[in-house]
């Protein structure tokens, strides 16, 4: 019954979801789109605490808390700040990515159960997940004017980037395709990932940052 | 996972890439901002996943891993929808389809 109850949870929260996008092409429908958004998610976290796997609720509430106190004060920001709101959310949900890819990680090779379907994946989101996260917090940094603006550049700066994200996919397949228990491999790739998300945005100047 | 739920997922990944162009091809240009904050909340139901991870107690460091990313997203959603909102009352107070002065560039 319970399999049931949150896979319909599920469902009626992607239904909110594009009913949300779709109410947020007028202006006189936008607002109920956000409702149905809040509606959709709500929706969705009510289905998944229902869940048989979880043993215990007191992380999940401190991280809602956490998330809800932090949340509702970076709402506020005047509206000049919303690029840099914006860039800064992008970081947020970046670094929950790569966290959910990483403990997957762990928890599937404790258990012996990593397959190379499973590591693609995991490699693939860890990578999109880390470099997001340290390039949104430079975008961040730029708007916010605490990184220099100006771009910095040196020679060979392209090779340099594509070289980092080549070691990655390289190291992502060896994981992936010989040997998904060699965690350093695993390590590598969360920093390199990190380190090409700052490398990247270094060279575009604070006044490109709103489009990046 | 077996070869029908796999294509199963596939199927619900191709339409609901159609669905997700078709949805926003007419935002009108005053709600590009609105729109963005509001993907970025939307695009955090990730917070589903972390929930699992930090409920399942695994271990120390995925239960501590889950909670961080159960926080990030939370708050991505708090702030997401709050401030989607507050975007969009503006639009109340003037009239309907006036650009707003303090659109950010």
């Amino acid at each position: 019954m319970n399999v049931h109850l949150i896979q319909f949870s599920y469902f009626v929260a992607a239904v909110l979801f594009i009913l949300s996008l779709r109410w947020l092409n007028h202006p006189r429908t936008a607002r109920r789109g956000v409702a149905a958004g809040v509606a959709g998610m709500a929706a969705a976290i009510v289905g998944t605490l229902l869940a048989p796997e979880i043993v215990e609720y007191q992380w999940i509430v401190g991280g809602l808390v956490v998330g809800t106190v932090v949340g509702i004060p970076l709402s506020r920001v005047a509206l000049t700040a919303v690029p840099q709101r914006t860039a800064l959310s992008h970081a947020f949900g970046g670094l929950a990515a790569g966290l959910v890819g990483t403990a997957k990680y762990i928890m599937w090779l404790q258990h012996g159960e990593l397959t190379t379907f499973r590591v693609s994946a995991i490699v693939l989101e860890v990578i999109l997940g880390f470099l997001t996260f340290t390039g949104s917090l430079m975008a961040a940094g730029k708007l916010m004017e605490i990184v220099p603006t100006r771009p910095i550049t040196y020679r060979n700066q392209n090779l340099v980037n594509l070289l980092l994200l080549a070691v990655a996919v390289v190291a992502g397949i060896y994981l992936a395709a010989v040997n998904p228990g060699f965690w350093p491999a695993y390590v590598a790739i969360v920093v390199l990932s990190l380190a090409f998300g700052v490398l990247l945005i270094i060279p575009i100047g604070g006044a490109d940052m709103p489009t990046v | 996972m077996d070869a029908l739920e796999l294509w199963s997922m596939l199927f619900v990944f191709m339409l609901a890439t159609f669905v997700g162009f078709q949805v926003i091809q007419n935002v009108s240009r005053l709600l590009h901002t609105p729109l963005m904050s509001l993907t970025n909340a939307i695009s955090a139901i990730a917070v589903v996943g972390s929930i699992l991870i930090a409920g399942e107690r695994s271990s120390d460091l995925t239960t501590m891993l889950g909670t961080i990313a159960v926080a990030a997203s939370m708050t991505n959603i708090v702030s997401g929808f709050l401030i989607t909102d507050r975007m969009l009352k503006m639009f109340r107070e003037k009239t309907p389809g006036a650009k707003q002065p303090e659109r950010p560039r």
